[in-house]
């Protein structure tokens, strides 16, 4: 980084017009970065594709595809950074790097931090000044006084308008639907977003790449215009510049200005001291010798020089600041529990038992939501679209009330329907038979029936759910059924006998 | 075979032409009709909901003649009276005596067209024939003659100068039935039945036969109340009412006028499929027509354009399906259903 090459006007600027200043800079050179980001997100969009199209893991597509969004964030932010200073943001070299990007911004793809309100004033901190660890944390803590609520703002902003257009998109396309048409999407627009069609979720995961291809560039730029802005602000940058263009002009004459100025500047930003470029781009350059500053550092110029500026009348004055301070009481030498008093001593156990209950509570909430979450996991399973997590084997069969379990039911259901049916206790011998052939359904055929299912539904189930001939079996059996449970009439014994013959055929896998 | 038996089977046939009447000048429409064939083989009274054209009259017209019976209509206006409903007494300055002059409800078959165009003394007067079948004029009573259905009718588009029907009287009413538009094929024979060979736009019904006599309808009437529930087909029903009470996003539930319509009009679903026996199925399929006027939604839910049907969609998933007493299988050491 040279402050000098900088190929933008470096002034303090409020943060909505830093912003803008960010887009800005994403307009200058949205050639190279919409090519950077094509070559970068392609890829990505085709794997989501095919794992829509040739594996069971489709409803993952859109997540993971969006999880890896930093990926192509590094990769404009280098192109930004670079062009800022003046340097070639070579596009063949910007996508070499990605990899190298990729892995400076891991903190982002592989942890919570993906969800960061701020990322787009979070990542120039990580990529651009190479920290990591506690050194990040600090450096975060500086810039994010000044900016992570507007960090949040950016985010909160790009968030809903990617929305809003991936909607609007989504709803234009459906208005183009002729209306002969519309009824095999569903009765509304809004059915798009849950069908179980492939075709579907290419077509939705599709439209948010449109809609993040219009926003994404933007979002990384105003978030990067933030930064430049509070490292300006905060490392006064401006008059840094201001100061070396001068030195350059008047080399000879000026140098105990320049020397002045680079004196008092400390004494301005007091977090300059780690705010360094350490990009691996760029730090050569910082590391080499600032030219405009050669042969002002002898002590012959610079202790008169101080001392001339310590006794002008402009470092003279003093200024009276109150303030509120907490009084730290770390130190057990400072103040003893005896000094503070038994009422305050009580007041702060007191507190310190109310967040420890408090913090308790918090715990058992969040382990009753996830103990909730995992009772209720054949509700939300089968969502996900994991073949593994909706095994039928696995399913849970509900049915009039109650759960249907394979200890329920005899192990060879056609014997025991005989031998109920020679016994005379044919109702027996019917609910048997049907609840053997709902069990059925379910695990060997992976038929679903929701918990209210009624003898209609559970028809109505497996014929959606099966081939013709099982269905019109499984009809058969439930017409039996409902006709002696509900109408008390006994079927007759060579048809009850029949459905046990041909049950083998249909059902039984299991057994 | 039961005699119950033989006359259901017998009824089955019976109701399975006066569909296809109805259905030759009422095309396109299978569920209303249904429904319709539903409340009358339960002596009920239907709301019918739709936009005006949907050749309701037609229905009504239809299937007075396919039953032999009477039919009339009443356009329902803001200055209808009572007495334009029931009937009044005029003098005879001949006879020097009061005659009485019955009012339309003498009938058979009554559309009560936009009923909530007129205020709530004239609803009313239909609405106290409706529930007791019979008619006070000058203080005298008059029974009707059965059997006596009546389909008031309502626009869900125009609300300017209505008077919506109270929670009370829309209880009176069986089911409640929302007509809408044919499909494209409905629509083409409708255009094609009413324009071929036919001067102006006159409802005709000259091509629907009786295939019953009024008779035969209290006879089916009668043998549909005789048709055999299953106590815990019963116990759904009123499971199924009272959770309209129980349920969020309801702000009134259906009181137990609800689960006596479902029942009524579950016997008469059996019927129509020609069983004997009412199953869980039939229940299902009654109660949403049979609830929907009979449950007042949130305000929040009606601000975010909910509807009664979804909310009973929801609730008839959330009702478990009746548990029909399973035996305990012998061979298991653990009980089972």
């Amino acid at each position: 980084m040279n402050l000098e090459n900088v190929t933008v006007e470096l002034r303090p600027r409020s943060e909505w017009e830093a912003t803008d200043f960010g887009a800005r800079m994403i307009r200058r050179d949205a050639r190279a970065i919409y090519l950077v980001w094509f070559a970068v997100t392609l890829p990505f969009l085709a794997l989501a594709l095919l794992l829509i199209f040739f594996t069971p893991y489709g409803a993952w597509a859109m997540l993971l595809y969006w999880w890896f969004e930093p990926v192509a964030d590094g990769a404009i932010l280098r192109i930004i950074s670079r062009r800022l200073f003046g340097e070639d943001a070579d596009i063949a070299a910007t996508l070499k790097a990605v990899p190298r990007l990729a892995w400076l911004n891991r903190i982002f793809l592989l942890t919570p931090y993906r969800l960061h309100f701020a990322r787009s004033v979070a990542m120039p901190v990580t990529q651009l000044e190479g920290l990591k660890g506690s050194a990040r944390r600090a450096r975060s803590k500086v810039l994010n006084m000044k900016i992570f609520n507007y960090g949040i703002g950016i985010t909160a902003a790009y968030e809903h308008l990617v929305l809003a257009l991936y909607f609007g998109i989504m709803l234009i396309g459906y208005a183009f639907i002729p209306d002969a048409y519309r009824h095999t999407l569903g009765d509304t627009w809004l059915e798009l977003f849950w069908m179980e069609s492939n075709v579907a979720a290419a077509i939705g995961l599709l439209t948010f790449y449109l809609a993040q291809t219009a926003l994404q560039p933007w979002f990384v730029g105003a978030g990067f215009g933030l930064y430049i802005n509070c490292r300006t602000q905060l490392e006064a940058w401006d008059i840094e510049v201001a100061f070396r263009r001068m030195v350059q002009r008047r080399a000879g004459a000026t140098a105990a200005i320049a020397v002045l100025a680079l004196l008092v500047m400390p004494l301005l930003s007091p977090p300059v001291a780690i705010a360094q470029e350490t990009d691996p781009d760029v730090a050569e350059e910082t590391a080499e010798p600032d030219p405009g500053f050669a042969g002002f550092w002898s002590d012959d110029v610079v202790v008169p020089a101080l001392e001339s500026v310590n006794a002008s009348e402009a470092l003279q004055t003093t200024q009276r600041v109150e303030d509120w301070q907490r009084i730290r009481t770390d130190d057990p030498e400072e103040e003893t529990s005896k000094d503070r008093g038994w009422s305050r001593n009580m007041l702060d156990a007191f507190f310190e038992l109310f967040s420890r209950a408090i913090e308790f509570a918090l715990w058992i909430g969040v382990a009753i939501l996830l103990l909730i979450v995992f009772l209720m996991r054949d509700r939300w399973l089968p969502y996900l679209g994991l073949p593994g997590a909706t095994a039928p084997s696995q399913r849970r069969i509900f049915l009039a009330g109650g759960e249907l379990t394979a200890e329920q039911l005899p192990d060879d259901i056609v014997a025991a329907v005989r031998s109920a049916w020679r016994a005379g206790r044919k109702r027996e011998a019917l609910s048997i038979l049907y609840r053997g052939s709902v069990f059925a359904a379910v695990r060997e055929y992976g038929v679903r029936l929701p918990r209210s299912a009624t003898e209609g539904a559970c028809v109505g189930a497996v014929t959606a759910q099966t081939d013709t001939s099982r269905a019109e079996f499984f009809r058969r059996v439930v017409h039996l059924w409902v006709r002696c449970a509900y109408g008390n009439q006994d079927p007759a014994e060579d048809a009850v006998l029949l459905l046990c013959d041909e049950w083998p055929r249909h059902f039984g896998a299991s057994q | 075979m039961t005699d119950q038996q033989t006359d259901a089977g017998k009824l089955y046939q019976q109701v399975q032409a006066l569909r296809s009447e109805i259905e030759r000048a009422f095309i396109g429409q299978a569920t209303v009709v249904d429904h319709i064939v539903l409340a009358l083989l339960t002596a009920g009274h239907v709301l019918l909901e739709g936009v005006p054209g949907l050749g309701k009259t037609l229905l009504v017209k239809s299937m007075s003649k396919a039953i032999g019976g009477e039919f009339s209509r009443i356009q329902f206006t803001p200055d209808l009276m009572p007495s334009d409903v029931s009937g009044h007494a005029v003098y005879d300055p001949k006879s020097e005596t009061f005659r009485v002059r019955r009012g339309p409800v003498f009938t058979n078959l009554l559309l009560a067209d936009e009923i909530n165009r007129a205020p709530a003394k004239t609803q009313a007067a239909l609405l106290e024939v409706m529930q007791e079948n019979q008619v006070t004029i000058e203080g005298q009573s008059a029974r009707l003659k059965p059997p006596f259905m009546a389909v008031a009718t309502q626009n869900p588009v125009e609300h300017e100068g209505t008077y919506p029907l109270p929670e009370a009287q829309l209880d009176r009413f069986l089911f409640k039935v929302l007509i809408d538009y044919p499909d494209h094929e409905a629509e083409k024979k409708i255009v094609s039945a009413v324009t071929t060979e036919r001067v102006g736009d006159s409802l005709y019904v000259d091509d629907v036969k009786t295939v019953m006599s009024c008779a035969d309808v209290i006879a089916a009437q009668q043998l549909v109340a005789r048709t055999r529930i299953d106590e815990v087909v019963l116990d759904y029903a009123v499971r199924i009412a009272r959770q309209t009470r129980q349920a969020s996003g309801i702000r009134m539930g259906a009181g137990p006028r609800g689960a006596i319509s479902i029942v009524r009009a579950s016997r008469a679903c059996a019927v129509l499929q020609g069983r004997d026996f009412v199953t869980p199925d039939d229940v299902r399929k009654v109660a949403v027509p049979a609830l929907r006027h009979r449950i007042a939604l949130a305000p929040e839910l009606e601000i975010e354009a909910y509807r009664p049907d979804d909310i009973l969609g929801d609730i008839l998933e959330s009702v478990d399906a009746p548990r029909t007493g399973y035996p305990v299988c012998p061979s298991l050491s653990s009980p089972s259903y």
